[in-house]
């Protein structure tokens, strides 16, 4: 009797000890090492150049990781790999294109698409991802069938509006100097941006009533149905809130890049998949942080290699991450009892 | 023995009979010979799409109208496709031209998109491809002499680059490269290197980047960190528009110390380019010899028609699907292969010359099989045994208020 | 005892169109009451309680909450109807603190005021007060127990259905399971609960049903039930366990 009270407690406080182990450090141990990369980068290439592409850095995740947001919640709510999450970027900055033509002011052509290309995601859903759940479809049907939506998605934005090079208009040449730093005003704001929508949809999931009812359906569908929460809309919200979020990544990324052609989503989706997968799957500050480790490590490979091998080493160093930390860098082990 | 002389007799006679009804076909039969256009209507050079288009249009104009002044029956249809700046999509997009019935390609502007087309389709139907390509690597691949370039290579653009750089900065500085790391930029970026350092030149730093990117910042930050005289840059208008920002955001670029290859030549910087980017640059382009009375009627014509602006390589194309014409009537035939047999027939060095101002004449004389010399309007063609030109007139230009205003032309071995 | 809260009849059910798992189960449960299910694995014990709260759809009988009918709604209607269902396996939120389980579980009863049910949890199950920042995961298997029980409380249903409440515990576990099944029913809970500990279960519930093949096999008191031979010959392994 005492034996099994005290295996029980010892198992129990081993419990807490190991997940405290898992969900503590993994951030703060990847922080240190980030820390430690960049002062030795600062003795080795001193501090204006280390620093530089420290920013270079930020903004080059800032992109991805904002990009990534909205396909992390898709995939971590929904367990959906959606492959057209590139082309809805995409569709968010043609349809900006579209209403600016139609006669609206920039801002609330911006706005306006930001809310069309959550329309159309919620459309999918109806139309694609709802039938294909009720016929039963595997996940390997569900991820062939995503692919066929960017597809289609691309070659409706190629049809009306063409493939060659668009831009919105706006200043992508003015810069801010801080110090003998320099970082280009549309990229601080692309920065900022991304950092406000992680730290939104971060609050929303955390504290407000839909998104714990969001968390509780991606851990564990059937009991959150029999919690009694409404699943359908769940899943209604989850898709407006990608195609929001989808949008106003494109419409940003289109804006500080300055130039784009409906490819740019294809090209930027594996980046975005790396993101959410070194961020751990369903966390939006995982989207975002693991865009910005991908972008630091990009950027400060500059300073050791020629720029052509930036790509490489992103994606040798993220394997090499995952294979240190396969749930990510905030991703959770479910444990099995 | 008696058997076998019987043989070769008919054999004899069956030839004969085939070559008099061949040459009766010539005569009679009218020429309705189609020339396939591989355009760049989108993808990172679709800036280019568009002149390329109204300038081999132009040629079937004036083709047709030459043909009907000299009487002679033949027709010039142009046949056209986007080859994206991709070689699978210019591989099928040759596929459909070649089943439409093209004789010739006009050529991709890309030697990926041209070895693809060469060697997926082009090589073995005999088909000459006339790629506006300017790789070195265009010159030594197998092509069965199917391959005909009207543009100099960038062994000579890069001799063209250091002789521009020379006359608006100064021998002996020390230059930046920022090169698109593709076939393009490699091969521009080393024989550049290797020219400008025979020169006196030093490189003060070589970056490559991958188009692939988003952004160039850090790239951007490194070719000015070095202060250079002058930046050589080679690259596309897609990414030009990135990099270019990038550089411009540095706060220590200095746009008219930019020397740009001829991809970025356009006779109006496009919209999704920072002006700031190339106000005041300089750069190259294979040119014409201006002041020709062949290059004012062209000019004229090109006016005339409406539509874009005149770019660089325009003339070059012309020329090619002129060229492609002539040899078509000089062989009697719209077969392939006939025609790339006389091209060289059609370029005679000594044989009796024609403008375009002259082609009834040329076309009336190359139908009956006499040889001639076709001037271009960007130059006599001499075309070596690889397919490459030597004629080497390169344009310098600048770009002022947006727009391209050529300052010199250089001439370059 | 008053009337009948749950009335289950001819209930058919299965997971694929061709096979049926349930052949006309017929169960009532009377308020106040504890009601066991027994039967050997693979009987359909399990699938009847997912039939109830409709997370396996009926093909035909009829599922009636004290008069209304229920069968074929949505689980979140049918659990703002008041029925309370812990499932036997992956039955917390491992991702989501303690408390979180619980504000989840109280989603078909918003009216009910937060504090309040969280408190009569605690109240319930100490254990879970200590918890409550700590992951579901991270949990023991009987501290899991306790909250899946608490989740399914939170909103005050009718009838709790229970699957396998005491499976994989450890002995002394297992006593204060029984015995809070007991003190949840006597704070006018009705539970209707499937067993693999039989003759525990049996007897400390008011009547009981042995199923087999989907089909009702025996029913009767609890206790009587428990020490009925044929139901012992029967399902000996079951019983003894
Ligand atoms: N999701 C499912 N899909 C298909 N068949 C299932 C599913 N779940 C259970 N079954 C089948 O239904 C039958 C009854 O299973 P059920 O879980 O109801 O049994 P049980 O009486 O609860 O058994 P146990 O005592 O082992 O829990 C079994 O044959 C099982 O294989
Ligand atoms: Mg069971």
């Amino acid at each position: 009797m005492t034996d099994t009270t005290q295996t029980e407690r010892t198992e129990a406080r081993a419990s807490v000890l190991s997940s405290a182990l898992a969900a503590l450090p993994r951030p703060a141990l990847l922080l240190a090492v980030l820390i430690v990369l960049l002062c030795a980068l600062v003795i080795a290439f001193g501090p204006v150049r280390a620093l530089q592409a420290t920013v270079n850095g930020f903004v080059a995740g800032s992109y991805t990781g904002l990009g990534a947001i909205g396909l992390t919640l898709v995939l971590g709510v929904l367990k959906l790999v959606n492959f057209a999450h590139g082309d809805l970027l995409v569709t968010g900055a043609y349809f900006t294109i579209l209403f600016a033509w139609l006669g609206l002011p920039l801002p609330l052509a911006m706005l306006t698409a930001m809310l069309a290309t959550a329309a159309l995601a919620l459309a999918t859903e109806k139309i694609i991802w709802q039938p294909l759940r009720l016929a039963k479809a595997g996940s390997l049907q569900l991820f062939l069938s995503a692919i066929g939506l960017g597809l289609v998605l691309r070659f409706t934005v190629q049809f009306f509006a063409g493939s060659q090079v668009r831009t919105l208009g706006a200043n992508v040449v003015t810069s801010i100097a801080i110090g003998p730093l320099r970082l280009g005003t549309l990229q601080a704001l692309a920065l900022v941006v991304g950092i406000s929508a992680m730290v939104i949809v971060g609050l929303v999931l955390r504290f407000t009533s839909i998104g714990k009812e969001m968390r509780a359906f991606a851990d564990n569908r059937a009991l959150a149905e029999v919690s009694g929460i409404d699943t359908q809309h769940i899943i209604n919200v989850t898709w407006i809130a990608s195609g929001f979020l989808a949008a106003l990544s494109g419409i940003l990324y289109a804006t500080a890049i300055g130039s784009f052609n409906p490819n740019f989503g294809i090209t930027l989706l594996l980046s975005l998949f790396a993101a959410t997968v070194l961020g751990g799957i369903g966390n939006p500050y995982g989207a975002l942080v693991g865009g910005l480790v991908i972008g630091l490590s990009q950027e400060w490979s500059t300073l050791l290699f020629n720029a052509r091998w930036k790509p490489a080493v992103g994606f040798a160093l993220l394997i090499l991450m995952l294979m240190f930390m396969p749930q990510g860098i905030f991703g959770r082990a479910k444990r099995r009892s | 023995m008696s058997c076998k002389i019987g043989r070769l007799a008919a054999w004899a006679a069956v030839s004969a009979l085939a070559i008099v009804a061949s040459a009766q076909g010539a005569g009679a039969e009218p020429l309705d010979l189609k020339i396939g256009a591989l355009l760049e209507s989108t993808g990172p050079l679709s800036e280019l799409g568009p002149p390329a288009e109204k300038a081999i249009n132009l040629s079937a104009t004036v083709a047709n109208k030459a043909a009907k002044d000299a009487g002679v029956e033949a027709k010039v249809t142009i046949v056209s496709a986007d080859s994206q700046g991709d070689p699978q999509a210019a591989l099928s997009a040759t596929r459909t031209l070649v089943d439409k019935g093209a004789s010739c390609i006009m050529g991709p502007s890309t030697t990926p998109e041209s070895i693809s087309v060469l060697n997926g389709i082009t090589m073995q139907r005999k088909i000459t491809l006339w790629p506006l390509a300017s790789s070195t690597r265009l010159r030594t691949v197998k092509d069965d002499g199917t391959i005909y370039r009207p543009v100099p290579a960038d062994d000579l653009q890069s001799k063209a680059l250091v002789k521009a750089i020379e006359n608006h900065v100064g021998k002996g500085k020390a230059v930046a490269i920022i090169f698109r790391n593709e076939p393009y930029g490699d091969a521009l970026s080393k024989s550049f290197t290797t020219d400008w350092q025979a020169e006196g030149g030093t490189i003060s730093s070589t970056i490559s980047f991958d188009p692939q990117q988003e952004s160039f910042d850090s790239e951007a930050g490194q070719a000015v960190d070095t202060n250079p005289d002058a930046y050589v840059v080679i690259d596309y208008p897609e990414t030009y528009a990135k990099l270019g920002a990038a550089l411009v955001r540095t706060g220590k670029f200095d746009a008219k110390k930019v020397f740009v290859a001829d991809a970025l030549s356009f006779a109006k910087v496009p919209d999704n380019i920072p002006p700031e980017a190339l106000e005041g640059a300089y750069g190259v382009a294979g040119g014409s010899p201006t002041g020709t009375d062949a290059f004012k009627a062209f000019n004229k014509l090109w006016d005339e028609a409406g539509g874009v602006a005149n770019a660089s390589y325009t003339a070059n194309s012309f020329d090619a699907a002129i060229l492609c014409f002539l040899s078509a009537v000089e062989a009697g035939s719209t077969e392939p292969g006939a025609i790339r047999d006389k091209i060289r027939s059609v370029t005679k060095d000594g044989a009796p010359q024609f403008t375009i101002e002259t082609l009834a004449d040329a076309v009336k004389t190359a139908a009956t099989g006499k040889e001639i010399d076709y001037v271009g309007v960007s130059g006599a063609f001499r075309f070596k045994d690889n397919g490459d030109p030597s004629s080497s007139l390169y344009d310098v230009f600048q770009y002022q208020g947006g727009k391209q205003v050529k300052i010199e032309q250089v001439n370059v071995k | 005892m008053s009337g009948q809260v749950l009335t289950v009849a001819g209930l058919v059910a299965g997971y694929v169109p061709q096979v049926d798992i349930l052949n006309g189960v017929a169960i009532t449960v009377a308020k106040d009451e504890i009601v066991t299910v027994v039967g050997p694995n693979g009987a359909g014990k399990s699938t009847l309680l997912k039939a109830l709260v409709g997370l396996v759809t009926p093909k035909s009988g009829r599922i009636a909450l004290e008069d209304k009918d229920i069968a074929g709604l949505a689980p979140s209607t049918i659990v703002r109807q008041g029925l309370g269902y812990v499932p036997q396996r992956e039955n917390v939120f491992e991702t989501m603190p303690v408390e979180e389980n619980l504000e989840i579980g109280l989603k078909p009863r918003r009216d009910l005021p937060l504090r309040l049910r969280l408190e009569a949890m605690y109240a319930l199950f100490p254990r879970l007060r200590e918890r409550r920042r700590q992951m579901a995961g991270s949990l023991s298997g009987g501290e899991r127990q306790m909250l899946a029980m608490a989740r399914a409380l939170m909103p005050q249903p009718k009838v709790l259905l229970l699957d396998e409440p005491t499976a994989g515990l450890a002995p002394r576990f297992v006593d204060l399971m029984f015995e809070q099944v007991a003190t949840i029913n006597r704070s006018g809970v009705t539970i209707l609960m499937v067993e693999q500990n039989a003759t525990r279960a049996l007897a400390m519930s008011h009547r009981g049903y042995v199923l087999d093949l989907g089909r009702n096999a025996y029913e009767g008191e609890g206790p009587a039930l428990a020490r009925d031979p044929k139901v012992a010959d029967l399902y000996l392994g079951g019983l003894h366990g």
